[in-house]
Parts: C-alpha cells; structure tokens; sequence
C-alpha cells in the first residue's frame, strides 16, 4: 500500500486519510470564530474560503465536519452544531431544489451509526420547552412509549414558539414519532410523491410552474433552519461552485449563487455559510457578482489557503508515513522529508506553490520508486515535475487519457448504481448544456422568462427549441405542467418543443387529465423523448467529471485535469448515444 | 402654517448597501452622524434610522463599532477591524506629536491588547509606514516615527565638537587641507563621499521600494489583506504604478521571499491574450490570479 497515493478528498462526510490541523489552521479557527459569532449575535454570515487546485478546500470542510459531528449522546449544556455539505453541481434555477435536497439528505444521514442529524434538532427543541428534569433520550423515549399525546403536545408548542407552517409542523411531527420516514424523506427532499403518499403523510406539495417549485424549495430550507434554531447553529458549506457555470461567460451561474447567499444570510439567524472555491473564481465572484451579493458572501472575510510550509511538510509526510502498513517496512533512520530528497522540496516549493496534493503525489512517486529499488535515490525516475521535453509532455498526455478513461468507466457504473429517476431532472437540466456544448457547438443555450416550463432552450441552425423535462410522481403535477406547456407552446415563441420524460416513471392508469393533455401536445407537435437509464447515467458521468474539472477537482498523480483538457479526452469517450440524444432533440422534423 | 416637514421613511436596500460602501470609503472611524451628512440623495439616511442599521451591521459582522473620539462624543463605525484602527491610532499620534517611543504609541492603539498592539505595531513596522529612531545621546529608548530620523538632531553635538577642535588646530597651526582630509577620510569611512555627484533628485525606485510599496498597497486596497484575503493582480497592478515586467518581477520575488503567496490561474489558457496581460507571469506558462499576505500559522 503506497500511503501517499490518495490525494483528493471528494467528499467531507467520508473520514480524511490524516489530518494535520496546523495546516490551514488559522482559516479553520476563523471557521469555529463564525459559529461562535453566530451564536453570539444570532444573525447568519458567510466565509468566503478561496485557493488553488489541491490547497485542501475539501479537506478543511472534512475536518469541520469531523469537529462538529457529534461526538457522544445529544445534550443541550453542549455547543453542538449542524453540519451541511452541499456541491453546487446543478443548475442556476434549481439551486434552491439542490440545496433542500442535500441539506435533508444530509440530516437524515446517520452519525454515529444511528442518531441523525434531523433527531439532534428533535431533542435540542425538546430540551428547550420540556419540563421533566434527567437524562433527554429516556425521557424522550418515555414519552414515546407512555405518553404520546403528551408528546404531541409538546410538539406544539414547538411549532407554535417557531411560528412553523402547517407542513412543517406536520413533518417535525412525523420525523418524532418515526412516521412514514421514506415518504418524509422524499417530501422534506423536494422528490414528487404521488397522491396516495401525500394523503398517507398528511402533507401538500405545490404544484406551481418551475419557478414556483424553486421558491417553494426556498422556502422550506428557510423554515427547516428556522426549526433548528438559534441554539443549534448550520454550518452550510458550500463546495464546487465553479460546477454552477456553464461556460466562463455565463452570469446565470453567479447570479444565482449570490442571490442564494443573500437571501440565507439575511432570511435565517443561525447559519454560517463557508463558500469554498478556486482563487481564479474568486476574482470572477468579486468582479460579476452583484455588490451586495460578494458583501454578504464575505461578511466574515475572504481567506486564502496558504501553501505549505517546511515544517507543515515534514508533518503531512510522518503522518502518511505513519498510515504505511506493516508489510511495507520503511527505511529505519530517515530523513524527515522522507520519501523526497531536498532537491524535490526545493523545486516544489520554487514559487511559493507547494500544495498538499502536489506534495502527496511527488511523495507517492518517489515511494513507489523506492518500493521498486530501495536502494537507489528516490528521485531517480521521477515524472511529476519533469514535463519540459516532448517525451515526458506525451507521457503526461498518455497518463491523462488513462487516467480519464477508468474514470469515465468508474463514475458510469456508479451513477447507473445510484440511478434514481427522482435526479433525472437534474441531470438533464444541469448536463445537458454541457453535453450540447461539447458535441454541438453550434447551439448555444438560453432561457425565457415566458416560458417557465420550458426549462433549458437550445438556440442553433434550425431555430429554438425547448425542452421541458417532465419527471414527476405525482399525475396532478404532471397534468399541471402539460396544461402549462400547451399555454406556452401557444405563444410561438419556440420552433420546436421537446417533452423528456423518463421510462420509469410513466403516466398512470389513472391519470386521464395527464393522458388526454398529452396527447393534445403531441397532435400539437410537440416530441416526445424517453432516455433510458443507461444515457442518463452517462449523461450524469460527464456532468460529475466536468463539474470536478472546473472545479480543480479531477487530478491525476497531483496534477489537476481542467475543463479544456477533459472535453479533449471526453469527446473521443462519450458513448454515440449522447450524441443521438442531442441529434434527436436538436432535429428539425420527426 | 410652516409646511410640515415629512416623517424619514426606512432605508431602502439600495440605501443599505450605500452606507456601507460609503463607510469603506472612509479613512477613519465615523459616527452616524457624520457617515448621514455624507450619504446622498436617493441614498440618504436619517439619523434615527441609522443608528440601528449600524448597529445591525455590527451584530452581522459586517462592520465594526469603536469607541467615541471624545468623552461625549458618539459611537463610531468602520468596517475595518480593531487592529487596523490601533495603526491608524498610532499614525495619527505620531503625525501630531513626532517620534514617539514604542510605551507611548502603545497608549495611543486604544483597546488593543498586547497580541493585538504587537501585531498593528509590527505590520506597520513591516511596510515603513513607521520607522525605528535610533536613541539619541545618553537615552538609550528607541524612538518610532512616520519619517526616517533627522539627522541634525543626531549630529548636533558631533558637530558642535568638531566645530570646536577645529578652531583649537587652526590655532595651533595644523593647515586646514590636513583638517580637511582628515574628515573626509572619516566621513568615507562612513559611507559619505564628498566626491561623489550628488543624487538625483527623483531616484530610479528601487526594488525593495517596489516591494514594499506594493505590500502597503496591498493593505490599503483590500481591508482584510492582513488576515488572507486575496488581493488581484489586476486591483494592484492598476495602482502600482509599474510597468508590467517591473510589476510581475517585484510579486514574484515577494513570494520567492514568502512574504506573500501566490494564486495560480489554473487554467489560463482559456483567457484573452487582454484577460492573461493583467495577470502575474513568470514567462514560463504560469500565470498567478492575485496574492495574499502570508500569515504565520498558529
């Protein structure tokens, strides 16, 4: 096992491979610093947390999250915290839908092998109005078991103290009493449930144009941080904002995200946003946003990570030297700096650039040298850093285009496993812009007030045409947005309209409105396309992949993969069948 | 009848945004009176509802609250931070009253601990906007002022000495080339060439000068510079008063020193040839966004 081989932290909820808390340990306390002063002043700020490939964004939010996960049984006398992590890969209007969706995934998720986050935020508003003294878990479950009515009273007064909606009230009450938790989750998440589900949970779910779903989704993050309270501040962190862009020029993207920082940090009282993003992006944000959107988004300050120093160095490599297992004996007496000579630390470090993940991949080079001959100089084959002549420039090439093919493979297969036709929506409206931009560029894609339900417009050589994505469980909501689509269709604004559905959720038997509207759109001219599974799931691959590039996520042995260089690569690895999606949505005629 | 005079109707956000911009632009602390006197129409704020807007901002973090400057003064505002306001506490002591001694310029940062005092006093120490005075004659306290030391103070008694003993040889007989070459030798000796041309008024800047100059425009444009917000090459380079080469040169040798770090564009090449120009370059293919200060890790 090569200790320094895993270089990219992708997600803040699975545990670091080490940590060493001096680096980056003054933005870390200024993160702590902003839940205290939350807690202090009972108002929401953000943190704008900016450096470049590989300084450890991800990284930092890991040992965030690690620190405020809850570390023994719920307590009140405690500072405890909520921690949300939310990567930005989405489209500008469903923002609000993306954020509701990962911060109730989030919640629901089990820390500690059982309690959620969702059951914190339960006993935390508890606490604050019951009136039995001793231990808060058996007494909750008491109350459970032996006085339910009791305990929905108490709920409440909870709801009543908070001044929650009616379907919040109801959705705190179930996730108390373990009710319907599937459902709930669905509902809290934003999925479409159908009427029987809804009936079953009690709930109502809006049926408006994509606008009003977003606004609703706003609305109900506003209310479920209410419901945390002042007591129990958010940590939102928010990560690959970059992924919002579709191209450098695109302002939708910025737009968005600002006006998502404004209205949280001025709508809630409890929650501290950590916007993290690449320093060439942070210019972008300072230069496009809106004024009052970058004030808000830095009411605590802009911060840079910095590069490594000496020592910081020498501690990240005994803390990967200490992950080296026993199979694989290290050299007795070594340097510090073990496994690079001097002269790596010195080139590395030329500039001032010297990050963790270009450190860790020199280091798992110069190891895997050594593994080979241990008696020679580590450095004696070394590639990382050699990129000057043709042959190691077309050696870097090779690599690349290896590395991008497993990875295309890989993500494929996962986003098949974790296909889900609740995301469809997503996927379509946040990849396919990408998808036309690299294998027909010719269209350029905009938007149309007047068209609501019309959620992405390809204008290209044959006129505009819309495309609407229509994946709901619900057959009331589905009728909706076809009696929608007819109105829309009506204005003439489109050449052409194309319906996306997908094959898992079909129209029910009983969903006559919906059939029968259908049908009139389809005499109408409007196309009807199904994309199965498989083209989604590729379709989602290439979104993750482009969303990492921009976001200085996707490495190779340390060395970031950018957008221009991944749709290089990804133009000879795309399947024909997303080109045929394009081809079939884009054609003139039926 | 006088015309009634209307009710001040709540500041719009636009409004908001205003007082804020406007209290960045400041230069020192100021009360809401003085932040509403400076606030134009369609912008303008009462009194009455500023206050509790300031105050707002305060509890949100967005500015900061000092102390009033007289004893029945009133509060004042700033959106730079307490040990920003301590330098600024100290430059105007001494712009008042001259070099002062380290005690006195501690007095002056009102509010600062020690941390705090050490780190205002050594950033400015750092960026010359003070300078250390050697102790003059029997005191042995080092004194700080915003001006390199007078010489005159310092060579006053040396010269009263010298003025002396010249006299006393002069009468004596010693010719006066002797005197003469004598002084010379020692000023020489001291790194003072009478021969030498002197300077030319308006000297060629230095590149130390560059650099420091540009770690003080650092701080000037970016507030929170000092605690790792990323300053853009495009921002200092329009204030640097540099040409490109000279600019570029002067960042890249900051960082090679560590004193500031910098931001790789990590994918350059998608920008305008225009785009990339404002950019730091080291000639090699990389281009550096902005920098930031870099700060000792706890």
């Amino acid at each position: 096992m090569n200790p320094f081989r895993e270089t990219i932290v992708s997600d803040p909820w699975r545990t670091a491979a080490a940590d060493v808390p001096e680096i980056q340990a003054s933005v870390f306390l200024e993160c702590l610093q902003g839940i205290e002063h939350i807690r202090r002043t009972h108002r929401s700020a953000a943190l704008l947390i900016h450096g470049g490939a590989g300084s450890g964004k991800t990284h930092l939010l890991g040992r965030l999250r690690t620190r405020l996960t809850l570390q023994a049984p719920p307590a009140t006398d405690r500072d405890e915290c909520l921690f949300v992590w939310v990567r930005l890969q989405a489209s500008p209007r469903m923002i609000w839908r993306h954020v509701r969706r990962t911060l109730v995934e989030d919640w629901f998720r089990p820390v500690r092998g059982q309690s959620t986050q969702f059951a914190r935020i339960l006993f935390h508003r508890l606490a604050d109005i019951r009136v039995a003294e001793g231990d808060l878990e058996p007494w909750y479950e008491y109350m459970l078991e032996h006085h339910p009515a009791e305990l929905d009273e108490l709920l409440d007064r909870v709801a009543d103290s908070l001044y929650l909606d009616r379907n919040t009230t109801i959705a705190f009450k179930h996730l108390a009493f373990g009710r319907h938790t599937r459902d709930l989750r669905a509902w809290l998440g934003g999925d479409s449930l159908p009427e029987e589900a809804l009936a079953r949970l009690d709930l109502s779910q809006e049926e408006g144009t994509d606008e009003e779903r977003e606004h609703e989704a706003r609305r109900v993050v506003l209310m479920l941080c209410r419901l945390a309270g002042d007591g129990l501040p958010i940590v939102l962190s928010l990560d690959q904002v970059e992924a919002l862009q579709t191209s450098a020029s695109d302002r939708e993207g910025l737009f968005a995200f600002g006006q998502l920082i404004s209205t949280l940090h001025d709508e809630t009282s409890n929650v501290l946003i950590v916007a993290c993003v690449q320093s060439a992006f942070a210019t972008e944000l300072k230069d496009k946003s809106r004024g009052a959107d970058y004030d808000r988004m830095t009411s605590l300050g802009a911060r840079s990570l910095s590069t490594l120093t000496r020592a910081e160095v020498e501690k990240l490599i005994a803390a990967r030297r200490a992950m080296a297992d026993a199979s694989t004996p290290l050299p007795a007496a070594i340097d510090p700096l073990w496994p690079l000579e001097q002269a790596d630390f010195h080139r590395l470090g030329a500039v001032d650039e010297l990050t963790p993940r270009r450190l860790l991949a020199t280091c798992a080079e110069r190891f895997e040298n050594w593994l080979a001959n241990p008696v020679a100089s580590t450095n004696e084959v070394g590639t990382t850093d050699l990129k000057n002549s043709t042959t190691e420039k077309d050696q870097t090439k090779a690599s690349h285009d290896e590395f991008l093919a497993k990875e295309w493979q890989e993500r494929v297969a996962q986003c098949l496993a974790e296909s889900r036709p609740e995301r469809t929506e997503e996927i379509v409206r946040h990849g396919l812009p990408e998808l036309v931009d690299i294998v027909a560029p010719q269209w350029t894609t905009t938007s149309d007030k007047l068209l609501p339900d019309v959620h992405v417009i390809l204008d290209g050589p044959t006129g505009e045409v819309g495309i609407s994505v229509c994946v709901q469980s619900n057959m009331q909501s589905v009728g909706g947005q076809f009696k929608r689509l007819k109105t829309q269709w009506s204005l003439k604004r489109l050449t052409r309209l194309v319906l996306v559905q997908d094959s898992r959720l079909p129209l029910t038997k009983g969903a006559k409105v919906a059939r029968q509207t259908l049908d009139e759109l389809e005499a109408l001219g409007i196309r009807i396309v199904v994309p199965s599974v498989d083209l989604l799931s590729n379709l989602d691959a290439l979104r993750g992949i482009l969303s990492d590039a921009k976001s200085g996520d996707l490495a190779n042995r340390g060395e970031s993969i950018f957008p221009q260089r991944a749709v290089e690569r990804l133009v000879e690895l795309i399947p024909a069948d997303l080109r045929r999606f394009v081809d079939e949505l884009t054609k003139s005629s039926s | 009848m006088a015309k009634k005079k209307a009710a001040p109707s709540p500041p719009t956000a636009e409004a908001r945004d205003e007082a804020i911009a406007c209290l960045r632009r400041q230069v020192e602390p100021v009360t809401a009176k003085q932040l509403a006197k400076l606030l134009v129409a369609p912008f303008k704020i009462s009194e009455v509802f500023l206050v509790p807007l300031l105050d707002e901002f305060v509890g949100g973090g967005q500015l900061n609250a000092f102390p009033p400057a007289t004893p029945k003064g009133q509060r004042r505002y700033w959106d730079r931070d307490l040990i920003e306001f301590g330098r600024l506490q100290i430059r105007q002591l001494l712009q008042k009253k001259g070099a002062q001694p380290k005690a006195k310029l501690k007095s002056a940062a009102k509010g600062l601990n020690d941390a705090q005092f050490v780190q205002a006093f050594q950033g400015l120490i750092d960026i010359r906007q003070i300078v250390e005075h050697p102790p003059i004659g029997k005191s042995k306290t080092l004194k700080y002022g915003t001006e390199p030391p007078a010489p005159e103070l310092y060579l006053k008694d040396l010269g009263q000495q010298l003025a002396k003993i010249v006299g006393q040889l002069i009468a004596a007989g010693t010719s006066r080339n002797e005197l003469k070459k004598v002084v010379e030798g020692w000023l020489t000796q001291a790194g003072l060439s009478l021969e030498k041309a002197a300077e030319p008024v308006v000297a060629l800047v230095s590149p130390a000068t560059n650099e420091l100059n540009l770690l003080l425009l650092m701080r000037q444009i970016e507030p929170g510079a000092e605690r790792g917000a990323l300053v853009t090459a495009r921002e200092l380079r329009r204030v640097a008063n540099l040409d490109k080469n000279q600019f570029d040169q002067t960042v890249l040798g900051l960082a090679r020193q560590g004193r500031l770090m910098l931001h790789r564009h990590d994918h350059a090449s998608g920008l305008s040839a225009s785009e990339r120009d404002e950019l730091v370059t080291d000639g090699l293919g990389t281009y550096y966004v902005g920098m930031a200060l870099r700060r000792v890790e706890a």
